[in-house]
């Protein structure tokens, strides 16, 4: 080997050597670290809740049917200030707590202490009417998904205008929709208040009145049930009935509905306006009125087996409606069942799932603190004027035990006589359902309707 | 061989240059991790208070922004509302931590103290249909649920949420000191896994103060603590005397005996492990606890008379906090002994029939002995407030009562007996309700519309 390649060979080695030791440096794919870009997402979040300064509409669609609109304002101090539509109160009367933005698993804004939103979590059945332990099945933590995340890594996070996120727990979705300045200024002039009030007592006043006619003569009544957020239309056609019931939450100019009503194929209501003086309802095709009928568009008789579906009598001695022959009746049944051989006490009475020639009474009796249910089948028919005749067709075992006790009530009345039926207005119970007997009208019971 | 030496030599600065020059283009510092050093939210007035009223003086960490990891994972939560925080937290306070800083210390509480509260909104339900109330982790961290439905002026509601501290806080004393063995011999046959389905009335009988008590020692223990500073003396002795009529009834031996047994071990254990008087602690935590709201009580007038809850009202000198009083009974016993020459001793009310209002007078003999009696005897109005208005005194003998003494001693008495006539009276617990931590209570006779804790008795 001779000197000069003896040189070169030092000298390639010693130039590999130096770019080698150069190539161990790190080029990153992303000019931050992972910690520095999650703050950037979560400071670019909270940013744009903050600077809305009209606030947020917010739809929160917990598992459950139904959806829940809030409306929603950020500060930079951790605090958010809501409205919302659960109760005429919870519409007017802004409620502040705390939220927080933080790096979960995902970023994601944690509603932190106790507002309206909760009350869709709560796990105690008093606060929602949901069930036991698990609310209505929302949340209180939601996260950002990756495709808000890019957006807000984006170039222009200033066009974003809604935001879609998850629900970290049970997987509900919430969406933020900005404000427009004159929403804001509504909302907090408190007219969903105003709104749900007005509706409700409108809805109250014509309750059986209401009306749709989708040009085809067939009168589709609409109630409204805001304890239960739910609209239902039903109409007979031909001879049939036909019902349909869909979900619904307030917006500042109506009710939305959670499921689009198609009538006819070509109108189809996603939405009914409330204009400070009646309902209408839009979508699809021209908006229909909503008309108010000088009598019950359906006699009651027609909606029970299609609408009312169930008839609860309670389990006291006295209610608004009942006859004193009934409540006697009820009581000589309440004797004969404790000083039976079983020793039961008589509980609530039932006529559940009332199809249009069928039906179950359900009565509940009590043994020491241990509940049993006794279950009599009826058929019933029924004449074009609403006289209403049951036969009952056979009981199950429980019931087979207890039937002579309840001849007072049954044998001698309600599988024997005709009944008619008419509303019952209370002023505490509200509307209730009753039945009194054509051959003794001395004999009447009222319900609660389901 | 001298090229090879210089060019190893140029490599060597070079090859450590070029290494250096490449270092120091990486990123060796990330910077701390995001959240490093807890959440950072803005302190409103409530996390203030915490700050100043728990958490500086006694080094306790309050949270009540839900947090998932400090809770079960598996159960549907809310967190609190935040107008509860600050009442429960001190009711907290004033009914847990203050009554153990009066008698043990501020030093003790500081040390022993959990150092972390969680609150949280909702009960946490079971799948079995109970629900949670509240949880300890590592003598640490106590978790209360149901935050949002405590009533702090309900003294049931209190009691419940105490009554889950003082447990938890029983553990975490045990954990520095054990309870002593001997404890575990007084029922050592009747602990048992399968506690969910015992009886409240079984566990009773056996001497246990709750079903749960019997799932374990050192349960039992913290149970017995907690009953007893959450139901105090009293309530503690009911349940004692209930307990004993159960085990009685079911032939087994007395659950008195063994409570009444396990009473005295907690008792010596927080005089000799910790220097408390358990029994002055258990007053104090009553006294907060009346303070919050006074069990629920009838007037005693109702209570007292003959075949009553008390029949007697027995007055002693030493009981007395009222100067009026002690001024009309030494005024009394003055002319007592200018009169007669006796010494007043005691007095004792009844109230042998409705109308009927029987004031016994015990005096003693010049030289202190011997004891005699005096009965005076008042027609009594009831007004409907509970309040009685005094006919003249009567002395002549009748429905059995010998009169004789009474007579005797009837000028120096003039000033007592003159009182009742002159006054409406009304009967009333000292302090306007019962102490629940007291098995005997004190009653006094007021003047209606007037000076209250009047004339005090022991109730009998």
């Amino acid at each position: 080997m001779n000197n000069f390649m003896r040189k070169y060979i030092i000298a390639i080695l010693s130039i590999m050597l130096l770019t080698t030791a150069c190539k161990k440096k790190v080029d990153a794919v992303f000019d931050q670290s992972p910690d520095e870009r999650l703050a950037a997402v979560i400071n670019a979040f909270q940013d744009k809740l903050v600077k809305q300064t009209d606030g947020w509409k917010v739809l929160v669609k917990p598992l459950t049917p139904g959806s829940y609109p809030f409306y929603m304002k950020f500060t930079n101090t951790n605090r958010v200030t809501m409205l919302s539509d659960i109760s005429d109160s919870a519409a007017g009367v802004p409620r502040e707590s705390s939220y927080r933005v933080k790096a979960l698993q995902q970023p994601t804004i944690i509603f932190d202490t106790y507002n309206y939103l909760h009350v869709l979590m709560d796990p105690t059945p008093a606060i929602n009417g949901a069930d036991y332990g698990v609310g209505l099945v929302s949340d209180i933590e939601y996260y950002l998904p990756t495709t808000l995340i890019q957006a807000l890594q984006g170039t222009k996070p200033d066009t974003i205008t809604s935001m879609a996120l998850k629900g970290r727990y049970n997987g509900a979705d919430i969406l933020f929709t900005k404000a427009s300045p004159a929403e804001a200024a509504s909302y907090n002039n408190g007219d969903l208040r105003k709104l749900r009030i007005a509706v409700n007592n409108y809805s109250a006043t014509n309750l059986h009145r209401l009306y749709m006619d989708f040009g085809d003569g067939v009168k589709v009544l609409v109630t409204i049930d805001l304890a239960n957020r739910t609209v239902s239309f039903f109409w007979i056609k031909n001879g049939t009935a036909f019902s349909f019931t869909s979900t619904f939450y307030f917006t500042l100019d109506g009710l939305q509905l959670g499921n689009a009503f198609n009538y006819n194929g070509t109108t189809i209501i996603t939405k009914i306006l409330w204009d400070n003086i009646k309902l209408s309802g839009t979508g699809t095709g021209a908006a229909v009125p909503i008309q108010i009928s000088a009598t019950d568009v359906y006699p009651l008789h027609v909606l029970i087996g299609t609408t009312i579906t169930g008839i609860n009598l309670p389990a006291v001695t006295s209610f608004p409606g009942w006859s004193d022959d009934f409540k006697a009746r009820r009581a000589a049944v309440a004797t004969a069942l404790i000083n039976g051989p079983y020793g039961l006490t008589l509980d609530e009475m039932d006529f559940s799932t009332f199809t249009p020639n069928s039906d179950t009474l359900y009565v509940v009796v009590f043994q020491g603190a241990n509940g049993y249910l006794a279950q009599f089948y009826y058929t019933y028919t029924k004449t074009p004027a609403g006289v209403f005749k049951f036969t009952m067709t056979g009981t199950d075992g429980n019931a087979s035990l207890i039937v002579g006790s309840m001849a007072p009530l049954l044998g001698q009345r309600i599988n024997v006589d005709n009944f008619t039926v008419d509303y019952y207005n209370d002023p505490v119970e509200g509307q209730l359902v009753r039945f009194t007997s054509v051959q003794h009208p001395d004999f009447a019971f009222t319900g609660r309707p389901r | 061989m001298k090229l090879i030496v210089k060019y190893l030599l140029i490599l060597s600065v070079a090859v450590p240059l070029s290494l250096e020059s490449c270092s120091k283009k990486e990123k060796l510092d990330p910077g701390d991790p995001l959240g490093l050093g807890g959440d950072k939210v803005t302190a409103t007035a409530i996390d203030k208070w915490i700050m100043d009223t728990l958490t500086t003086p006694y080094n306790m960490e309050v949270k009540y922004r839900f947090d998932e990891f400090e809770v079960q994972l598996d159960r549907t939560l809310v967190p609190p509302k935040e107008e509860q925080v600050i009442p429960v937290l001190r009711t907290i306070k004033n009914v847990f931590m203050n009554p153990f800083e009066k008698e043990a210390g501020i030093t003790f509480l500081k040390t022993e103290i959990p150092k972390q509260i969680v609150l949280v909104g909702s009960p946490a339900y079971n799948s079995n249909g109970t629900i949670l109330l509240g949880e300890a982790e590592g003598g640490k961290k106590i978790l209360l649920y149901t935050i949002n439905s405590i009533n702090t002026k309900n003294r049931a509601d209190v009691k419940m949420m105490i009554r889950t501290i003082e447990h938890e806080f029983g553990h975490i004393l045990n954990q520095k000191v054990k309870w002593p063995p001997a404890f575990n011999q007084i029922t050592v046959t009747d602990y048992t896994a399968d506690w969910t389905n015992q009886t409240v009335n079984d566990s009773y009988a056996k001497g246990f103060v709750t079903p749960y008590s019997r799932s374990a020692y050192g349960e039992d223990w913290v149970e017995m603590v907690a009953t007893m500073l959450t139901e105090g003396r009293a309530g503690f002795e009911n349940l004692v005397a209930f307990a004993d009529a159960l085990s009685i009834a079911q032939g087994l031996p007395s659950a008195a005996a063994k409570l009444h047994q396990k009473e005295a071990f907690v008792v010596q254990y927080y005089k000799d492990v910790w220097n408390i008087d358990f029994y002055s602690l258990q007053q104090r935590v009553q006294d907060a606890l009346d303070a919050i709201a006074p069990q629920p009580f009838n007037p005693l007038y109702t209570e007292f008379g003959a075949g009553k809850r008390y029949s007697s009202l027995n007055v002693a000198k030493d009981l007395q906090t009222s100067a009026n009083f002690i001024a009309l009974y030494n005024k009394t016993a003055d002319t007592l002994k200018a009169k007669t020459g006796t010494i007043l001793d005691s007095l004792i009310i009844s109230k042998p029939f409705s109308d009927t209002l029987l004031l016994t007078v015990r005096f003693l003999g010049a030289s202190g002995t011997p004891a005699y009696y005096a009965n005076y005897r008042y027609l009594v109005t009831n007004n409907p407030d509970g309040s009685m208005k005094f006919g003249p005194v009567i002395l002549q003998p009748s429905r059995g009562v010998l009169e004789s003494n009474a007579n005797a001693v009837k000028t120096g008495m003039k000033p007592l007996t003159d009182f009742f006539t002159l006054n409406t009276l009304v009967l009333d617990y000292k302090g306007g309700h019962p102490n629940s931590n007291l098995v005997t209570q004190t009653g006094g006779l007021n003047i209606a519309n007037g000076e209250k804790d009047f004339m005090l008795g022991i109730l009998k």
